[in-house]
């Protein structure tokens, strides 16, 4: 079997050198290629690989490069690339971000979510520590909670997602589309500001604003889609 | 793509280091490497909302430029027999018909011709302020860079409609602008289009149908009507006055015999036309009184008198050609409402050749061309004449008066090529 395979290959040329996060879902490993001592992350989780699959395919400079996908019942293994940087969950720990460093890293998130949006997938776990800054660059990971957005659904099979960063819809009111992640980066923009969630402080002035209309409870009032949010910065 | 059913028996090689893969892999966990290639995603530029708040700005800018260029922008107003046009000062009708007695759009062009004969009338642009109604055609003249009239014939002719250029016509002062068309029965029917070009950049453009009707006409023959004693021909004028229609041009052909006594045309008009084998001569009196209608045309006559009376008084609209009047108290009286012209004429031994003492007329022909006026007490006696038009007395020669014009009126006369001996 090429899940049992791989695996195996993955046991052999390649040493472990952290486990980065394990729970009753998954495990997400800090992998070392031993002859060119090149890092992975390999994710085993409890979950649909279809978006997984689908970025195979593809190459952004705001989201990882996925090496490898494979099932096996339930389970999914992925090999993916490490991203070397700090989370920005982690930098905001002790800081708060400017404006203009806000509008940068968002923006790139919007480029990692276009490319997503694009193929019918909705990343439904936007938050700080889902995105790793790596250099300049933003870079979008975790897809364990990404689905392929179905128009004929009319709610979520499976509620996941970040307390406080997902979209009402995202608990079951209905089907969570791509304004699902758009509801997302309102509160992550307002926390970069702000250190708060949007309902306890409200960025001020244009930026409030622009969280204000991406974290409506009405999906059809938030901006239509990310390019609409990256044109009103 | 991959899953724990998938057969892992089928191998390939990786192409970086050669290594055995399951069918499908992409990836080689061997060498590290990925082996599918991968499509690069283009960073998305969305527009900034700078630019569409520019774009937006530019946008209501070029609408409000819009708004200001069909406001002010030339306009093409084209109407039938007239428009109604507003410019920077003000809104007028403008109206193309025969004169400028009219503030109806002349939207069809009737006339009467008939076979063979060419006729000329005017075509007058006039302006009218739409508020009081007042002419205002002098001042918008100035207004109008050049004006165009186009004939477009409906029908197959070799005699087209024809049109002098536009222009200012003294005899017209209430108008703007005058055209004479020239047409023949056989011009047909045809489409008028005038064109003023205003030197503001609009163009009016107005239309009317030029439609013409034939006039009936009846020949009168001395071989076949009795006319050769002034008797005779009294009867046969006063029973055409009685039976013809009057919209029907009549000739009378006369022989070459000489009618002693007076002759009265009344009621309508007649052409006389004098035999071409010997001179039709007329003695007494001819008398014509007609209130409008046709011109009557007098060809080839000749009137003699013995010193006393007069040779033609007309009362009625008259044309003579190649006619004597000679030895008249007054050799030709024209009086009343009337225009009388003459050409190719010998007016001699007369007291008065050509009395003219006319009023509310309206003047048919201006030219006196080629006559002469000899031995005459007074050639020609100018008391009153209803027209500020120039009368023009081209090549006409005047020897042997006592007086060759007596312009008691002061009227305009045009006697630079008259030649006086």
């Amino acid at each position: 079997m090429f899940y049992d395979w791989f695996l195996d290959a993955l046991r052999q040329d390649y040493e472990l050198m952290r486990v980065i996060k394990e729970s009753a879902r998954g495990s997400i490993r800090l992998l070392r290629h031993r002859k060119t001592g090149k890092k992975f992350i390999l994710r085993q989780f409890c979950g649909s690989p279809e978006v997984y699959r689908k970025l195979l395919l593809i190459s952004c400079a705001n989201l990882p490069d996925i090496y490898e996908v494979s099932t096996k019942g339930s389970e999914t293994l992925v090999l993916e690339e490490y991203i070397e940087g700090d989370t920005l969950g982690h930098l905001l720990q002790g800081a708060l971000f400017s404006t203009w460093e806000t509008r940068d890293i968002v923006t790139q998130v919007c480029q990692a979510l276009w490319v997503l949006h694009s193929m019918e997938a909705v990343h439904r776990d936007i938050k700080p520590e889902n995105i790793i800054l790596r250099g300049r660059d933003a870079v979008l990971i975790d897809f364990d909670a990404a689905r392929i957005h179905k128009p004929t659904l009319e709610t979520d099979t499976r509620i996941l997602g970040t307390v406080g960063f997902a979209a009402p819809e995202q608990y079951g009111i209905s089907q969570s589309d791509p304004r699902a992640d758009i509801y997302s980066l309102g509160v992550l923009i307002n926390v970069m500001l702000t250190g708060e969630h949007p309902s306890r402080c409200l960025a001020s002035g244009r930026m409030g604003r622009i969280v204000e209309r991406c974290t409506r409870v009405n999906p059809a009032k938030r901006y239509k889609n990310v390019l609409r949010l990256m044109e009103a910065f | 793509m991959k899953d724990a059913k998938a057969a892992p028996e089928k191998q390939n090689p990786c192409p970086f280091c050669g290594s055995s893969l399951p069918d499908g892999a992409a990836f080689c966990p061997r060498c590290a490497r990925s082996i599918r290639p991968r499509e690069r995603q283009k960073a998305l530029r969305p527009l900034r909302k700078k630019v569409l708040q520019l774009t937006a700005l530019l946008t209501a800018a070029a609408a409000v430029a819009g708004a200001i260029w069909l406001y002010v922008r030339p306009q093409t107003v084209e109407g039938e027999g007239g428009v109604d046009y507003t410019d920077q000062d003000g809104s007028y009708q403008v109206i193309m018909a025969r004169s400028d007695g009219t503030y109806e759009p002349q939207k069809e062009f009737h006339q009467s011709a008939e076979q063979g004969q060419e006729y000329r009338t005017p075509l007058c642009i006039t302006f009218y302020d739409s508020a009081t109604g007042e002419n205002v055609s002098h001042a918008m003249r100035s207004k109008i860079e050049y004006a165009t009239v186009a004939i477009e014939p409906l029908e197959q002719t070799d005699r087209p409609w024809q049109n002098t250029e536009p222009a200012y016509n003294n005899a017209r002062p209430m108008c703007a602008l005058t055209t004479f068309l020239n047409f023949w029965l056989e011009s047909g029917d045809a489409r008028l289009t005038w064109t003023l070009h205003m030197k503001n950049g609009d163009t009016l453009r107005m239309h009317t149908q030029l439609f013409i009707e034939e006039i009936p006409t009846v020949h009168y023959h001395p071989d076949t009507t009795p006319m050769h004693t002034i008797e005779e021909l009294q009867e046969l004028i006063d029973r055409i006055s009685a039976t013809v229609p009057k919209d029907t041009i009549v000739y009378i052909h006369l022989p070459a015999v000489t009618y002693d006594g007076g002759l009265s045309i009344n009621n309508r008009p007649v052409n006389l036309l004098g035999s071409e084998e010997g001179r039709t001569v007329f003695t007494g009196n001819t008398q014509i009184v007609i209130d409008g209608g046709f011109i009557s045309y007098f060809d080839n006559l000749d009137f003699l008198g013995d010193g006393i009376g007069i040779g033609l008084s007309a009362s009625a609209r008259v044309h003579l050609t190649n006619c004597t009047i000679s030895g008249w108290k007054t050799g030709v009286l024209a009086y009343g409402r009337t225009w009388v012209n003459a050409m190719d004429c010998c007016f001699k031994d007369n007291q008065v050749g050509f009395h003219f003492n006319a009023a509310d007329s309206t003047p048919t022909h201006s030219t006196y061309s080629n006559n002469k006026f000899t031995n005459n007490g007074t050639g020609m006696l100018l008391e009153s004449v209803p027209t500020d038009i120039s009368l023009k007395f081209h090549h006409s020669v005047f020897t042997g008066n006592g007086t060759d014009i007596d312009n008691r009126c002061g009227q305009e006369l045009d006697i630079s090529q008259a030649i006086f001996q």
